[in-house]
């Protein structure tokens, strides 16, 4: 993870915190007690709060490395757990110990000490910690290395240590290293007074926050290490550390609102600061805690004040007195200077009856000021302390009336009386030329008289679909609340949606012991139809419908027995024809045997024969291919055959039968003979070209052309 | 040799910028405190693999973008009181950031500054003004200070997603902060978790004048929004909600006995940020085939009435792995404009098939799988398709009942054949003979 510095706000800061601290010094305790905001610490460590850093210590088990071993190890000591297992814990640091890391080192040893019992020799530890211990190393690496080998048994030189820890403070001034100086200069037996005067210098580099809070840059473990080491380093020099008393209150503040830290390494330092400030010999910051709850009433009129120090303990003999309880709404004082009275039960606990000062209901600031019975300089935070509570009152409704009236009618409507928590018996019934009338006041118990609450809402839920519909009642200068629903006119608010609705009302406030919800009446409630067309839309989250497509339905045909009969009486002429050939006999006789012949009839049954091979498989293209390499044979072969009965035919027919006019010319295989002298000119069949126009006299030759033509045009595609 | 060691380093970063895709995360915060108040939260997502970067939210060098590439994934604004960011950030930044597919977690208080609202406004999400706080005079905590603003969250008020909001737990939510109100016109955002009917958002110290910005269940304390392009963003109008002292915090309503020994907000916490870090909820489409029944592979064009099979492949992201989807709600539209054909897919091993009769309308058409579904990312395929009519040879040729028609057509082929055959080698009986 990589954290950005800002060296520019850093430096602004700096400089403010540093004209501070000199002005502070001066001016702290006046303004603390006239104008700043209470300071004293408001929560302290409480067994809650212990039990669950003990957790988080008692959690790291089994370790991870030394480090969380050492912090894991000193936490739940700082805080009076059980340790541990001795001897497997210590196997376990022994193990896990880098003999050449100064770090290692120190953190092993560390964690040894606080375990106690465990003792074990780190190979020239000795010489790698003595080396760290220079100017050139950094304050960490040094402190690492004396309290490592402080840890160990080791001799160290107090005074190289000075020297070299000054040295390294020079490159690096940074608060974390100051404060390791600290807590190194705290152990060390030379002249320490140059690391006591750093103290002030460091503790004014703190960064303020909300005029509450001081903290240093890099958190919690900076700060606590901070203050830790100069408060130990101060116990050495015997000299209150120059640290200004409301800083410290403001320190104690930032770290009681980091109590919840759940990091192995600043929680032990938090503790082990905690204690420092609980423990040593010059501030000790106290805190006031409420102890009961924030409200106050009639039933529970003593306000609990704990008075402790950060750690919870207590504080000896105290004398605390509630300097004012002032309201926080009108600023009225309702008590001053009272003394509270000091718990039997327990020696820290202080009691005052704020009921007996006759409270308004609101919320009261009681500022208090710890007093010790046996003069303690060393307490901090003493004036000035703040608890906030809150006087609360119940609440009851009163005269409460609902009806239906209509909208224009100014006259007054039936109401229904209703006794809270009572429910109307009959449901209203209300259309949108019409309105709801409520009527109803809230007074309080404790003075009889009437009142307003924060929170009055009207709320109406819609039965079946669940949805509500809030609206907020208001108190007239009477301080009693009427609530009209216009129905026609709020219809939009419902969506339209006509049906059976509950009216609850809400009553509900800080100052009030007993906030209710009462479900007065159900309401059947009718908006003008046809308004509600605002169609649902669809989750668009959800499955959508399954859609089937829908295909077309196939005509309907006849059934099968009625094609079948058509069919076989489509087919009959030809049975008939076949039939009657057969019973007459058909004489075929003329069939010349030639090639042409044959083929001509077996091309052309095989175009045929194609015609049905396109309907049962192939396409339209494989049957125009086939059919044009059927086309050429047929073709040929016909004509052939055709020009071949021609010429048999019109020779003997021509010559003898037909012809009984003057023929003298015929026409014979192409070639035209003339006869006789006198010719008449003759159009005649001329079978080479197939079909010639000729005038002929019979209609004989006719037919031949016309049987030539029909032959020739079976042929053709 | 310096260059040498620029290489490896680039290569180094390439090479981590390329394993923490997704993870990079800043977290901006309004002092350093937030650091430490809330480092169980922090923890968590680090625990989770998310690297943080924190920075002040007025940090004068904050920049999302860099040479036009974001130079992070996620982004947490943990700075509630930010009334102007730093660097190069600000509203329109942020939004660039979620239209580039990044995604935001945002934690409001009761000081919520004016950049955070308009930031939500954006998304859809209307934070109460300054100083507001949600209220519930009945249904608040034992340890609040007086003013009812420390709210037990029902969740029974959560939103029913256990993608988002992970197993609904027993333990009430503590929320202390500011209300929201969703815009009812906009449907992507998820309304997460609400406040309970009695609810309210207002000033606790001033009396209602108004109608309250936000009231009853309308009252948003966590929002989320989901947007096109699959950015998620999440409101929750409590920082404290993400604290450690919350985390660890008893519940107890005031007003009714119940207590817990913990608040459930470290698992919504964590749940939440999660899946608004795409670290769950998150879909992708692998192999998409279609092809005729029978076969292996897709034609050129199908033709209309064929059976087809169609299957995809959808994975989910799991613990950082994609593994096969395991919905059972997954459908397949066969569209031209409108869907002809809607159809839930089955599911084997992660592969979800169907197969089903194309309809008989030809056209261009798509196989459209729009899985659209709360907590997950929008999974759209479409694979496009052509639906051709019937060739001429694919019409039916043996119709029964038009045997009739064929029967006469052939009957008169082979009647020309023999009448042709007859007609033209006829002979006839010579009549002289007989005569």
């Amino acid at each position: 993870m990589h954290v950005s510095k800002f060296p520019f706000q850093h430096t602004r800061m700096r400089i403010n915190a540093s004209i501070m601290a000199r002005v502070c010094s001066v001016l702290v305790l006046l303004a603390v007690a006239v104008v700043g905001k209470a300071l004293t610490p408001s929560t302290f460590l409480t067994t809650v709060d212990k039990d669950r850093l003990k957790a988080v210590f008692e959690g790291a088990d089994p370790y991870a490395d030394v480090q969380s071993a050492h912090y894991s190890i000193l936490g739940i000591k700082l805080l009076g757990g059980t340790l541990p297992g001795t001897q497997d814990t210590c196997k376990f640091l022994q193990s896990k110990i880098d003999a050449g890391n100064i770090a290692s080192i120190y953190h092993a040893s560390e964690a040894s000490k606080a375990l106690g019992g465990c003792k074990f020799d780190v190979p020239n530890a000795k010489k790698i910690l003595g080396d760290a211990i220079a100017p050139s190393s950094s304050v960490q690496d040094i402190a690492f290395a004396f309290f490592g080998l402080k840890n160990l048994g080791l001799a160290v030189d107090d005074k190289a240590v000075g020297s070299a820890l000054l040295e390294a403070l020079k490159t690096d001034d940074s608060p974390l290293s100051h404060g390791y100086s600290f807590l190194v200069a705290a152990e060390l037996k030379s002249d320490t007074t140059k690391f006591f005067e750093n103290i002030e210098d460091v503790i004014a580099q703190a960064d303020e926050v909300d005029e509450k809070y001081v903290q240093f840059e890099g958190g919690l473990f900076v700060t606590a290490l901070v203050v830790d080491g100069a408060y130990k380093l101060a116990d050495k020099a015997k000299k209150a550390p120059t640290i200004a008393e409301d800083k410290v209150a403001k320190l104690a503040n930032y770290f009681l609102s980091r109590k919840h830290v759940h990091q192995l390494k600043a929680a032990c330092q938090f503790v082990s600061v905690i204690k420092t400030l609980t423990e040593n010999k010059f501030h000790i910051p106290i805190a006031v805690s409420l102890a009961s709850s924030v409200a106050v009433s009639q039933a529970e009129p003593v306000v609990k004040v704990r008075v402790t120090n950060l750690m919870g303990g207590d504080l000896g003999q105290l004398t605390v007195t509630a300097d004012s309880a002032r309201h926080l709404g009108d600023e009225a004082i309702v008590l001053s200077k009272k003394q509270l009275t000091a718990s039997s039960a327990d020696k820290s606990l202080y009691e005052l009856n704020l009921m007996e000062a006759k409270p308004a209901r609101g919320f009261y600031r009681l500022t208090v000021s710890v007093a010790p019975k046996k003069a303690d300089s060393r307490l901090i935070g003493t004036t000035g302390a703040e608890v906030e509570v809150k006087v609360t009152t119940r609440v009851s409704v009163e005269n409460v009336e609902i009806g239906v009236a209509d909208r224009d009618q100014m006259a007054a409507a039936r109401t229904t009386k209703l006794v809270h928590p009572n429910k109307a018996q009959v449901p209203l019934e209300a259309d949108s030329h019409q309105k709801i009338l409520m009527r109803f006041a809230l007074k309080d118990r404790l003075t009889g008289k009437l009142m307003t609450a924060h929170q009055t809402f009207v709320r109406l839920t819609n039965l079946k679909t669940k949805q509500e519909i809030i609206f907020v009642s208001e108190a007239d200068n009477s301080l009693t609340n009427k609530f009209d629903l216009d129905v026609g006119a709020s219809a939009k608010d419902f969506g339209y949606q006509s049906g059976k609705y509950s009216i609850e009302l809400i009553v509900g406030d800080a100052i009030i012991e007993n906030p209710f919800s009462w479900t007065l009446a159900d309401v059947e409630l009718t908006f003008p139809e046809g308004s509600s067309t605002k169609s649902e839309i669809q989750n668009q989250y959800s499955k959508k419908p399954e859609i089937k497509h829908l295909f077309r339905e196939p005509e309907k045909r006849p059934p099968g027995a009625v094609s079948m009969t058509f069919t076989i009486l489509v087919l009959v002429p030809l049975l008939i024809l076949l039939l009657l050939w057969l019973k007459i006999g058909v004489n075929v006789s003329n069939f010349p045997l030639s090639i042409s012949a044959v083929g001509f009839h077996v091309c052309l049954a095989a175009i045929f024969a194609l015609y049905y091979c396109y309907w049962t498989n192939l396409n339209m293209f494989q049957t125009l291919r086939y059919l044009g390499i059927l086309a050429i044979p047929t073709f040929l072969f016909g004509n052939r055959l055709l020009s071949g009965i021609a010429s048999k035919r019109c020779l003997p027919a021509l010559a003898s039968t037909i012809c009984s006019t003057n023929f003298s010319t015929l026409c014979f295989s192409g070639k035209l003979h003339s006869r006789g002298n006198k010719t008449q000119k003759l159009l005649c069949c001329c079978p080479g070209s197939g079909f010639s126009l000729a005038r002929v006299c019979t209609d004989h030759i006719m037919h031949i052309v016309c049987l030539s033509r029909v032959s020739v045009s079976l042929v053709g595609p | 040799m310096a260059w040498r060691q620029v290489a490896g380093l680039l290569l180094v970063v390439a090479v981590c910028n390329i394993a923490s895709a997704g993870k990079r995360t800043l977290v901006l915060v309004d002092n350093w405190s937030i650091r430490e108040s809330h480092s169980i939260f922090f923890r968590n997502l680090r625990d989770a693999g998310f690297e943080l970067t924190f920075k002040t939210a007025d940090d004068a060098g904050l920049a999302l973008i860099k040479y036009g590439e974001f130079l992070y994934d996620n982004l947490v604004i943990f700075s509630p009181s930010v009334e102007e960011f730093g660097g190069n950030v600000d509203v329109p930044a942020i939004t660039n950031f979620i239209d580039g597919g990044g995604n935001v977690l945002v934690a409001a208080s009761s000081d919520i500054g004016d950049p955070l609202r308009e930031l939500a406004t954006e998304c859809g999400v209307e934070f109460d003004e300054e100083k507001t706080a949600v209220i519930d005079h009945l249904n608040y905590d034992v340890s609040d200070q007086g003013k009812h603003t420390l709210i037990v969250a029902d969740p029974a008020n959560l939103i029913d997603a256990p993608m988002i909001v992970g197993k609904k737990g027993k333990s009430p939510f503590l929320f202390r902060g500011v209300g929201m109100v969703s815009d009812p016109e906009n449907p992507l955002v998820l309304n997460i978790l609400r406040a309970s009917s009695t609810a309210y958002s207002h000033n606790p110290v001033e009396k209602i004048e108004e109608f309250p910005h936000a009231v009853g269940t309308n009252t948003l304390l966590i929002g989320a929004l989901q947007a096109r392009n699959n950015a998620r963003v999440v409101f929750v109008g409590s920082l404290d909600f993400f604290s450690d002292e919350f985390f660890q915090s008893p519940v107890q309503n005031a007003n009714k006995g119940d207590r817990f020994p913990v608040s459930g907000n470290q698992e919504l916490a964590l749940n939440l940020a999660r899946w608004v870090f795409h670290q769950k909820g998150v879909l992708r489409v692998g192999k998409v085939s279609h092809h005729l029944k029978g076969e292996k592979e897709p034609g050129p064009a199908y033709i209309i009435n064929q059976d087809i099979d169609y299957s995809i492949e959808i994975e989910e992201l799991v613990n950082g792995e994609w593994r096969p989807f395991e919905g059972s709600d997954v459908q397949l539209e066969f569209v031209r404009i409108d869907p002809f054909i809607r159809t839930t897919l089955k599911r084997k091993d992660g592969k979800f098939y169907t197969s089903f009769t194309l309809p008989d309308v030809y056209g261009v058409f798509q196989f459209r799988v729009d899985y659209n579904r709360v907590g997950y990312t929008h999974l759209f395929s479409t694979t496009q398709v052509s639906v051709w009519p019937l060739q001429h040879t694919q019409y039916e040729r043996f119709i029964p009942s038009a045997y009739p028609y064929y029967a006469s057509a052939f009957s008169m082929m082979a009647g020309v054949v023999l009448l042709s055959f007859v007609f033209l080698h006829f002979r006839e009986e010579p009549k002289e003979k007989k005569e």
